[in-house]
Parts: structure tokens; sequence; C-alpha cells
């Protein structure tokens, strides 16, 4: 539902909040944080698994020099 | 804004934010450029990853609680006694220090015909967050998980550095009414605070593998770049314009503020005592100098230290810099950066801490010499304009450094990271370490340039 159907109506009735679906800021709020943990578990996960194949390599310190691509 | 002047002035001084923001956005990148530049080759892009998602996860914290905990720990709680009680003509919106502006659910934490100040100003605040984990990002890097760094970076940037501004660096702050604290470009709740946090992390995180030989003497490792590290500074000194701006409010009228008779109309500081701006950049520009001279005389003309100095010498000179006469700013940051630099080689010796920037020295050391310093030089002016106020005094300076430095700063990071390395997610694993975090990145990427070389023979 539009919050603003007339800005003729709405500027005269001295609304000024404009943004869609007012009133259900705790509901965006709460996906919001939600994401966000999601994220730093999911991350988490992710960087682990990440370190421990890489650690399974068993790479020295220069071992990287091969790596350098020269493109 | 009934009449064209008044939303003039509503208009201007939602623009100079706006600017303020964009300019301190250079920080940002100065601080990207700065840490790739001093990490070695096979660190890089975790290096630059790790420090780019500062932006995202400060900015959603920031808009989830951090704002609301600047507005909400003015008191202490329950130290002080707010002067916007209503009946000062301070209270705002309702019920501003209540916060139902800075609620992320309030009507005004979005685009509101009514307000024109909330945004910017919540975007002002929060570059200075994005500051406070840039610099804990620079000391730990090579060696920290990025999920780690996550958790503090968040922990710092939209918390601790927001409970010491609430109560240092807000004009209802009650540091500034029982103690008489002034930090006016934040040599403390920015620098000291993050320099301190960044200690406390690295007490726990301990140093990069071969930073000490086998009988404990410091080597150098890097920088690898010292073009990024160059570039990088000169940003940072770039974006630091934005944020002494940003540390003011473009214009106020203290008459009816102060009970003054007429008009005064005036730039202020955060604590909405005046200044100006044309004052503000002669000692900006003073300090910078100062802070470059000692740090090319105590360094050797050594280049990272020199560009380094640059900052530290601004940031000592930053809590008093809305006042002081531009040559005492000039000497106060030469000070700021000899103490930095002597107390980074001892600490680093002393305790085998691997500050990889020097971001301990730059901001925690300079900040806290900073603050000391203007407890001195500004002994007995008023800290605000209101009644009832402590007027600066070193005692109450001394004090609110170890507040910033220690009680907000050290400890912190230090629990936050024992508790992470308690359950062994702070830093990657030895192996990783030595082979490097972007290695599998550089292997697919040889990889690929392998394969597109053999077809194209």
């Amino acid at each position: 539902m539009a919050t603003v159907t007339s800005w003729v109506e709405t500027l005269n009735a001295g609304e000024t909040v404009i943004y869609p679906f007012v009133g259900t800021e705790w509901l965006w709020l709460i996906i919001a944080i939600a994401f966000w943990i999601v994220w730093h578990v999911r991350q988490s996960a992710s960087e682990t698994e990440e370190n421990d194949e890489l650690a399974s390599k068993g790479k020295g310190s220069d071992d990287y020099k091969n790596n350098i691509a020269n493109w | 804004m009934d009449n064209e002047l008044s939303a003039l002035s509503v208009i201007f001084t939602e623009f100079y934010y706006w600017v303020t923001v964009v300019l301190m956005f250079l920080i940002h990148v100065g601080f990207c450029m700065y840490e790739v530049g001093v990490s070695r080759h096979k660190n890089h892009l975790h290096t630059l990853m790790k420090n780019t998602m500062v932006i995202p996860l400060v900015t959603v914290t920031w808009f989830f609680f951090g704002w609301w905990i600047y507005w909400a720990m003015i008191n202490g709680p329950w130290i002080g006694t707010s002067i916007m009680d209503g009946n000062s003509g301070l209270q705002l919106g309702g019920g501003y220090g209540a916060n139902e502006v800075a609620n992320p659910m309030s009507p005004i934490m979005a685009i509101n015909l009514g307000d024109h100040i909330n945004g910017v100003f919540w975007a002002a605040f929060l570059l200075f967050s994005w500051t406070a984990a840039s610099i804990v990002s620079g000391a730990v890097i090579e060696r920290i998980r990025m999920s780690a760094f996550a958790i503090l970076a968040i922990a710092i940037g939209s918390v601790f550095w927001t409970i010491d501004a609430s109560w240092g660096w807000h004009f209802d702050g009650w540091m500034v009414k029982v103690l008489g604290y002034h930090d006016a470009y934040a040599s403390g709740v920015i620098h000291a605070c993050a320099g301190g946090f960044a200690l406390g992390v690295l007490t726990v995180l301990g140093p990069r593998i071969g930073k000490f030989a086998s009988d404990g003497t410091p080597r150098n490792i890097g920088p690898r770049n010292p073009w990024l590290v160059t570039v990088g500074l000169f940003l940072i000194y770039t974006g630091f314009w934005g944020f002494y701006a940003a540390c003011n409010i473009p214009i106020f009228d203290l008459g009816p503020e102060y009970g003054l008779d007429g008009t005064f109309f005036t730039a202020t500081n955060i604590y909405v005592t005046p200044t100006t701006l044309s004052g503000i950049t002669f000692n900006f520009l003073m300090s910078l100098s100062g802070g470059l001279l000692m740090g090319y005389w105590v360094s050797k003309g050594d280049p990272f230290w020199t560009y380094s100095s640059g900052l530290a010498g601004i940031i000592a000179a930053s809590a008093g810099n809305d006042l002081y006469h531009p040559l005492q700013a000039m000497i106060i940051g030469m000070i700021g950066v000899y103490v930095a630099y002597k107390m980074h080689y001892w600490v680093e010796r002393k305790f085998k801490i691997d500050d990889a920037v020097g971001a301990v020295a730059v901001h925690g050391y300079a900040g806290i010499v900073g603050l000391v310093i203007c407890g001195f030089v500004l002994w007995g002016y008023p800290s605000s304009g209101y009644e009832g106020y402590a007027a600066i005094n070193p005692i109450g300076m001394i004090i609110g450094a170890i507040i910033m430095f220690g009680l907000l700063g050290f400890l912190p990071g230090w629990i936050i990271a024992k508790v992470l390395n308690g359950m062994g997610k702070l830093r990657i694993p030895h192996e990783v370490e030595l082979a490097g975090m972007d290695f599998n990145y550089m292997e697919a990427a040889k990889a690929d340039e392998d394969a597109v070389t053999a077809d194209q023979k």
C-alpha cells in the first residue's frame, strides 16, 4: 500500500513519513538482524572449511611464489 | 523551515554534513590501500577484504544499535544528570536523549520530510566508526581470522567507541560535566580508544611468524609496496579534513542557547562551544607539519614513519585544536609523535607486540599524549557554555585518557580476544599463515593463466 497517493494531500496534511508500509518497521528489523546473524555463522563455518583445506596441503612459506600469475 | 533564511540554514547544514561524509570515505580507501601495501603478496586479498567488510558490518550494526547507544549512555548510566530535561529547552523531538529518534524503528531513521539532519549526522558518526574499526584492522593483519575480526570490528565500531563518545563527546556527556573532559577532534574518543582496543587484541593474538628472532629481537616485515602506503596515507590525510569539519556544527546561534544579549552565530564544536572552521584549518595543517617534521627527524627519514607521524601529529593536537594557537598545535603534534615513536619500539621489544602498521602508537599513544597535554594547556577553560559543568583540567583529562585507552579500549579488546582465542576462533592455523591466506586464490589464478597460455600456443 502506498503511503503517499497524492503529494498535495500529503503535504497539506503535514505528513512527513513517506516510505512504504509505515508501521511494519519491526518486521524489517527482525529480518535484517536475522540475516546479519546468519551471515556471521555461515562466514565462520566457510572460513574454517577453507582454512582446514589449505592447512592440509602443507605448503611452505615460499610456495606461493610458484603461483604468481604474470598476466 | 517556514521562511527562506531558516530553510537555507537547515539545507546548508544538511549539505555540509553530507560533504564531510563523502570526504571521510577517503579515510577508508586510504586505510585499505595502506594495509594492502604493508601486507605481503600472499595475503593481499584477504587483507583487503577484511577491511572492506568493515563497511557493511559496522554500518548495519550502527543502524541496529550503535546510534541508539550514543544517545542512550550520556549519563553513564547513573553517573551524571542530563540537562535535556525538558526545562532547559534542549529536549529535541520529544525525547532525543531518550532514543525516540535513534531507535532503528523510529520514523525519523528514514526519509522524513520533517527532518534533514538525523541521517547525515548518523552517517558522519558512522564514518568515525569505520575509522575506529580500521585502526584495529591494520594492527592485526596476516594472522587473524576474518570471522574474529568481524566481531571485533563491530565491538569497537558500534559499541565501545560509541559508549565513550556518549560519555565524552556529547554536549550532555557525564565526562564533560563531571571531569571537564575536552576532546574536540577525538584524540581520545576515537584514536586512544581504538589504539587501546588494538593493543588488547594484539596482546592475545601474538606476533606474526618470524617477527621476532629466537633471542627476542624484532624484525621488520615489509612494507611490500611503499607506493600504496604513500597514497593510502595521503588519502587518510585528505579524509581527515572531512573528519575535522564533521566534528563541528557549522552554524549555530549561541545567543538563546547561552542566554546572551542578542544573537551570536558561529561554528561550534561537538560541545556547542564556539570555534571557527578557519581557525581549525590553521591548527590542522600546523599539527600535521609538526608531526611530519618530528617523524622525519626521529625516524631518520624513514618514509613509513614520517607519513604515519603526520597523522600522529594531528591526532595528538586534536583534543584542543578548537582552541589552540597554531604554534601550540605544531609543538603538541611534535611531542605526540616523539612519544608515540619511542613507545612503539619500547613496547615491541619489551612485550613482543607485533603491531604491523604502528596503529597503537599513531592512534593510541599519540591520542593519550594529546589528552594529557590538552588538560594542561586548556586548564581553566569552560568545558561547556551551559551551567554546572567542570572546567577543563589535567586530572579530568588524565582520568579521561585512562577511560578511553584502558577501560573502553584495551580491556574490552583483550577480553573479547581472550574469549575468541579460547574457542579457537581468533587466529588462523599455523600452516595457513605459512602458506599465505591467498594461496588458494593465487593457485587458481595461476592455473587459469597456464590453461589460457596453453590454448594460445
